[in-house]
């Protein structure tokens, strides 16, 4: 490090990070919830009538919790608490305001009870990921510009003039979930009929590109060099993944309506930018595996590392499937069908979720200065996800191809698709009940790691 | 044949231009300011940012 790369005076970087594990601690009550909320839509795919016609147990409306309560109330929720975290560090400063932290956090528990009650109780835009009734849209809106101030805050103050790749990825992500965020919640209102639908999938989307994926890349590119003690392979290429992921993405959404009403110039656009996409995910993952080189035997006891590195395979899995699935030949098979179902999830469940709980278990003990309650456990609880996250994902990419091929013969009545699935389904209801035992003992060892961190001190670490 | 889907991707690509010009604005300042540089440096410092120390008089760690 060279003199001119300190900006200047700078206080004691003493991390309280209050703020980080309260978003942690919530998300992972939140992972708790959202997961019972899973098993039993899944259960309701093989038996109908399970839990009968009680208006708030009804599949319709326990699907958009879940699915709101996955990506806000844990995903979300996990990568703000880890944000906390580490741009402090990267920083080399505190967090700007603790106290704004945490009343983020307050304003975002109450924005996630919130969309509970208000889903069970029928109050839904019908739109995807965008169910939400507008004053709870707009609580999400001041929410995300606290978190905004204090990271960009923060930022502005830090000890170092050259940014790593974590913080460039964090505060473009910041500025892209706004205007993501805006687009699918509030345009839409103005728009009906294919244009609502296309701006919608844009959101829906970029939802995924533009929040989920950058704020889970963030992590992979603090935690993997972190927990594995290996310096980042290249910060060079890191750069040039995340200025051609900026320049990419955002135009890809329209690929959800291939073979729809919409024009097609447009589909033809979003399958090149799709295509175009391999480009920031391969160079990333050969970052990640590059950094690992001379590292691999870490995956035998370091359990942060086995989350993050299974995190990457399935990130490379997601983003080869989905420029394939942008091809119109493929589109015409896969698309609508379950086979998409075990792709969000793998993106959502596998890539992403497997970074913020890797960071989880690497930060929290580091947060709390203590040593995690059980090594046995968190290994117990990859493998629980891993096998469980396979069997889920594998399960309906055979069964959703084999469902799309069946969809394009005119002669099978489509109730015949539907029992077809049910095999399909069975493993998938399995496969999640060992996901949701995953996360139960992820949550479990992270309070007992609270609850007893008098007994473990940080000299343990 | 009418395009339908007018309405929503003009002000879409519009606003996509943005982003795409903002980005670009962004890099052009970041280059500026130093903020992006071709080296290797923060992958090292990012190594040794975990615990809390006090700083010098020139912001440098003790």
């Amino acid at each position: 490090m060279s003199a001119e790369d300190v900006k200047g005076p700078s206080a004691m970087a003493a991390h309280e990070d209050k703020s980080a594990f309260g978003f942690v601690m919530a998300a992972g009550l939140f992972f708790v919830v959202s997961g019972i909320y899973a098993l039993v839509i899944a259960a309701k795919l093989q038996y109908p009538t399970l839990l009968g016609s009680v208006s708030w147990l009804t599949y319709g409306r326990m699907r958009p919790v879940h699915t709101n309560g996955m990506l806000f109330g844990w995903l979300l929720a996990a990568d703000m608490g880890l944000i906390y975290y580490l741009v402090p560090r990267l920083c080399g400063v505190k967090l700007w305001s603790e106290k704004l932290g945490l009343a983020t956090l307050a304003l975002w528990i109450t924005i996630i009870l919130g969309a509970v009650v208000t889903i069970s109780l029928g109050f839904n835009q019908g739109l995807e990921y965008a169910e939400l009734p507008l004053w709870l849209d707009i609580l999400v809106v001041i929410a995300w510009i606290m978190f905004g101030i204090n990271i960009f805050a923060t930022v502005a103050v830090r000890k170092y003039q050259q940014m790593y790749v974590s913080l460039w990825y964090i505060l473009a992500s910041i500025l892209w979930t706004a205007f993501v965020y805006l687009v699918g919640n509030f345009a839409t209102m103005f728009t009906s009929g294919v244009n609502q639908a296309n701006l919608n999938w844009f959101y829906v989307h970029n939802a995924v590109g533009l929040i989920f994926t950058p704020l889970g890349l963030a992590l992979g590119y603090y935690f993997i060099p972190k927990a594995s003690e290996a310096p980042l392979y290249s910060h060079r290429l890191s750069m040039i993944g995340f200025w051609s992921l900026a320049f990419v993405y955002v135009w890809t959404g329209a690929h959800h309506m291939l073979h729809g009403p919409i024009s097609q110039w447009l589909q033809t656009v979003s399958i090149l930018f799709s295509v175009m996409l391999m480009i920031p995910v391969w160079s990333l993952v050969w970052n990640f595996f590059a950094t690992m080189k001379g590292q691999w035997h870490q995956l035998k006891d370091n359990v942060p590392i086995k989350f993050l590195m299974s995190g990457t395979i399935f990130y490379l899995l997601t983003c080869f499937q989905g420029p394939m699935h942008s091809l119109r030949s493929v589109n015409a098979i896969v698309s609508k069908t379950d086979w998409i179902v075990g792709h969000a999830h793998m993106a959502v469940l596998g890539a992403f979720s497997f970074f913020a709980v890797g960071g989880a278990y690497y930060a929290i003990p580091r947060m709390l200065k203590t040593k995690l309650h059980s090594q046995a456990l968190a290994n117990a609880s990859f493998w629980m996800w891993l096998v469980g996250g396979l069997s889920f994902f594998v399960s309906l990419w055979i069964g959703g191809f084999l469902q799309g091929l069946q969809w394009n013969d005119p002669s099978i009545p489509f109730i015949d698709t539907v029992k077809f699935m049910q095999p399909f389904w069975a493993v998938r209801l399995i496969g999640g009940i060992l996901m949701f035992g995953g996360i139960l003992i992820f949550f479990w060892n992270i309070v007992a790691t609270f609850t007893g961190r008098a007994d473990r001190p940080s000299e343990a670490l | 044949m009418s395009d339908y889907t007018v309405l929503s991707t003009v002000p879409m690509y519009a606003f996509m231009g943005l982003m795409v010009a903002g980005a670009l604005v962004a890099l052009g300042l970041a280059i500026r300011s130093g903020a992006v540089r071709d080296d290797e440096a923060p992958k090292y410092r990012m190594l040794e940012d975990d615990e809390p120390q006090a700083a010098t008089t020139d912001g440098r760690k003790a």
